[in-house]
């Protein structure tokens, strides 16, 4: 098998075996046709809250995620998830989230990755610096036999920069680009900041609103954004 | 824990109606149906002629425009609006197009999850109704009938007469002596006499017994029949309490037989007593009219005016009908009028004014008794010229100058305006009345035309009333002879144009003290008063002084303007609530609402309320060609 995964390093030809749940996802997979328009295409917008931002050291709190299509999308088909928790979580993250850490309530880890891999399908993944959380997820689906996440991934926060400069996104000023600074930009209330679900909900809102504009700069189709 | 995606779309639909009158539960069943849908500026919701979706809308953020064509807006969604629900539940397709005016995020919520809750929650239904037609072909919030029909069953019960005891009531053919024992053992001070077929025929009161037969020369063996007073007034069953009370304190009776089909020909199932009422009511308009039939200085009629204050929110808090609760307030203002020229008399010495014939007048909103609040006073006398007692006027000048200062004491204050009997020009004989108004129709200057509109609507209040008719048959009279003066009344009533500027935005108040407030008195209630007014004058009606029961007879006249004259109608009253809620939330005359304090529901309904002026206007202009 060839990892077109986004990030390979984390896998190597000796991970092998792989659940039947991942061998599930690989099998049903299908890579989305890149002459689709945007809004026709089906996308998992997801974030997920972490006790820290060191990959080996942190693990997952809670995960949210919502499927946007023909710019709408379900509340019941959300995801709104909580891993169960029993180690301590690490002061920084506490001051972040605001979670404290004698929650017992939520899935086991194992589960939601099942959950996860089983949601995301074929569907583009969306999320506000997604590259991290995707990390996450593989870095702890690989304990359960999941491998690397194969769906194309599209990053809100790049997709903005891109917006406003085009051909030399990574020269803008991050601070602009925070989901907050880009919620007051597309007057979405942000409240509820920094929950899993609460972020997923209102990235998707801003990736609604980015797509459409970059329909207005003549942007229809799915390969002219996923081609950075 | 929590879920943060539902959450979102619960805490924004909450503080919405319909929604905020649903539980948490059931909100957070429907917040979990939504569809997040995000339309761009200038995108389409739904098209005309569509078949109706499974879900209907709600804007979360910017704003949708509903068009009857492609130029023309019917009316634009903002934040917490309902939309395109109408052809949902009714399954026809779209009448109009909705469209994004600006990049806007809706929630759909699929009507599945919320018709079940709609239909088990009255309040839901009744917003739906009035906003959006749903259930019933009336726009507006009807107010209810029986005082009682939108408050929760606790109220309902305290409400409602008890009529599943056994009525108390005596044979006809038995004797007084047996009346009075049956009188003492259950300690009641009256009782219903029945014939075989057990129909209220008569009432002995403990009055009864002691004129008739202790002081009088009826014997106590004597059969009952013969001392009894009849015939017995009845109601139906299932009246409301305030419906009994409306009803004994109109025809000044304190019992009333309550019988099967409401006549004194069928079976008798209860009696209700004054005392009955008042036990179960505390505070009550009959309490207070004992009170001011009691009182001895103006202080104890202040306390009145304050009691009435607080009965008047009671009443509104019930949603009961104000065309009501407005002849209550108005029946205890005159009693406390009469009262306060009782004293004046009194002070002034009342053999002075035993020979005097005259007339006090209530004049505008209080003598088309419209008045729920205090507010400044408005009135007039007429008196009877009599060569025979000396200094008329100045003496009712006198007894005015006393009595307006006792009623600003007990809080209606003077009128800045000067319109109060102390006034020499409104202080007048029959004659020199006849002239006023002569002249005010005749040669009538813009002042005077003003000057109508308020005099008026005059109403006797006190003493000789039969002077009061004299001067409103002389004005009928006088209009059959000058159709100029109708004219101008209809001019008048054009002043003030309906309050909407563009759809859904009041017009408020440029200037001064009550700058963006909307002046409902100006701008929505006079100019309804006065339509009727004019219309009700050109149908030669006279003696009906009340704008709703101006409207009501109107649409009994016109059918074919039947369903606007219903609606103004409405419409008034509606308006005379707004006003009352809002006067006794700031303690004023409530003439001045901030748009802000309102809640959705009452804004939406104060802008229904403001559709039938503009029709009104519209019939004014062709009919008096203007």
């Amino acid at each position: 098998m060839k990892w077109n995964g986004i990030f390979p390093r984390l896998f190597t030809k000796n991970d092998i075996s792989f659940s039947t749940e991942y061998q599930n996802y690989l099998k049903s997979y299908a890579a989305p046709n890149m002459k689709s328009k945007i809004v026709d295409q089906s996308f998992v917008v997801f974030d997920t809250e972490t006790t820290g931002f060191d990959l080996s050291a942190s693990r997952l709190l809670s995960l949210g995620a919502v499927m946007v299509q023909n710019n709408s999308f379900h509340i019941n088909q959300s995801l709104s998830i909580a891993f169960q928790q029993s180690v301590r979580h690490t002061e920084d993250a506490v001051a972040i989230h605001g979670i404290v850490t004698n929650e017992q309530i939520g899935l086991a880890e194992e589960e939601v990755i099942k959950i996860f891999y089983d949601y995301i399908g074929s569907s583009v993944i969306v999320g506000h610096h997604t590259a991290f959380d995707i990390q996450m997820v593989q870095y702890c689906g690989k304990k359960y036999g999941f491998g690397p996440i194969l769906n194309p991934t599209l990053d809100t926060s790049y997709l903005a920069k891109r917006l406003d400069n085009p051909y030399n996104p990574m020269q803008q000023n991050p601070k602009d680009y925070s989901l907050d600074a880009l919620c007051e930009r597309f007057d979405i209330i942000a409240k509820a900041r920094h929950t899993a679900d609460g972020d997923a909900y209102l990235t998707a809102l801003v990736f609604m609103k980015i797509v459409k504009q970059f329909e207005l700069k003549g942007v229809f189709y799915l390969k002219d954004i996923l081609k950075n | 824990m929590k879920n943060e995606i539902i959450h979102r779309v619960y805490d924004f639909i909450k503080e919405f109606p319909p929604f905020n009158y649903l539980t948490k539960d059931d909100l957070l069943s429907i917040a979990s149906s939504v569809v997040v849908k995000y339309f761009p500026k200038g995108s389409i919701v739904f098209d005309l002629g569509e078949a109706p979706s499974e879900y209907f809308y709600v804007v979360n953020t910017g704003a949708i425009e509903l068009l009857e064509n492609e130029n023309s807006i019917v009316d634009v969604c903002d934040e917490g609006d309902v939309f395109g629900i109408r052809p949902l539940i009714a399954q026809t397709p779209y009448l109009l197009k909705a469209r994004a005016q600006e990049e806007s995020v809706i929630y759909a919520i699929d009507i599945k999850t919320f018709s079940p809750l709609m239909e088990k929650n009255h309040k839901v239904s009744l917003y739906l109704a009035t906003n959006f037609a749903i259930g019933t072909s009336n726009m507006f919030f009807k107010n209810p009938k029986s005082p009682t029909s939108d408050v929760s069953s606790i109220h309902t019960e305290l409400f409602t007469v008890d009529t599943s005891k056994a009525p108390i009531f005596i044979d006809a053919t038995k004797t007084i002596k047996d009346a009075a024992s049956l009188m003492v053992q259950l300690n009641i001070g009256s009782v219903i006499i029945c014939d075989v077929e057990q129909k209220p025929i008569g009432i002995i009161t403990d009055k009864d017994l002691r004129i008739k037969v202790v002081a009088g020369n009826h014997d106590k063996s004597e059969q009952v029949e013969n001392i009894m007073s009849s015939p017995v007034k009845c109601v139906e069953p299932h009246r409301t309490l305030a419906e009994l009370q409306m009803k004994m304190l109109s025809q000044r009776i304190s019992h009333l037989a309550i019988t099967e089909d409401g006549t004194d020909q069928s079976k008798l199932v209860a009696v209700v007593s004054e005392h009955d009422l008042v036990v179960q009511q505390g505070d009550n308009p009959a309490i207070l009219l004992k009170e001011i039939a009691k009182a001895t200085t103006a202080n104890d009629l202040a306390n009145v005016r304050t009691k009435m204050t607080s009965l008047l929110g009671k009443y509104l808090e019930q949603n009961m009908a104000v065309s009501f609760i407005a002849q209550i307030i108005s029946e205890l203002n005159d009693e406390i009028i009469k009262k306060c020229i009782f004293f004046a008399e009194e002070k002034l010495g009342s053999e002075l004014y035993k020979d005097i014939q005259y007339c006090w007048l209530s004049i505008g909103s209080e003598g088309r008794q419209e008045q729920l609040l205090v507010t400044d006073q408005d009135n007039a006398i007429i008196f009877e010229e009599n060569p025979l007692v000396p200094d008329i006027k100045e003496k009712c000048l006198a007894l005015a100058v006393e009595v307006t200062a006792m009623l600003n004491k007990i809080g209606y204050e003077y009128c800045p305006a000067e319109m109060m009997a102390s006034n020499p020009l409104w202080c007048q004989s029959l004659e020199e009345w006849k002239n006023t108004f002569s002249k005010w129709m005749f040669q009538p200057t813009e002042q005077d035309i003003m000057m109508c509109t308020i005099f008026f609507d005059f109403r006797p209040v006190y003493k000789k009333k039969s002077l009061s008719a004299d001067l409103a048959q002389y004005i009928y009279s006088d209009m059959e002879k000058n159709d100029v003066f109708i004219h101008l009344l209809a001019k008048n009533a054009l002043q003030n144009p309906p309050p909407l500027s563009f759809f859904r935005n009041l017009v408020l108040e440029k200037n001064g003290e009550h700058k963006d407030s909307f002046d409902i008195k100006l701008r929505a209630m006079m100019p309804l008063a006065d339509a009727a007014r004019v219309l009700i004058l050109q149908h030669r009606l006279e003696g009906e002084n009340n704008t709703l029961k101006r409207f009501k007879k109107l649409a009994e006249m016109e059918h074919n303007n039947s369903e606007l004259f219903e609606m103004a109608a409405d419409a008034y009253e509606i308006l005379m609530d707004a006003r009352a809620k809002n006067g006794l939330l700031n303690n004023d005359s409530g003439r001045y609402i901030k748009p802000d304090d309102m809640d959705k529901m009452d804004r939406l309904m104060l802008r229904n309320a403001f559709q039938p002026i503009d029709q009104l206007q519209q019939i004014l202009k062709v009919r008096f060609q203007l």
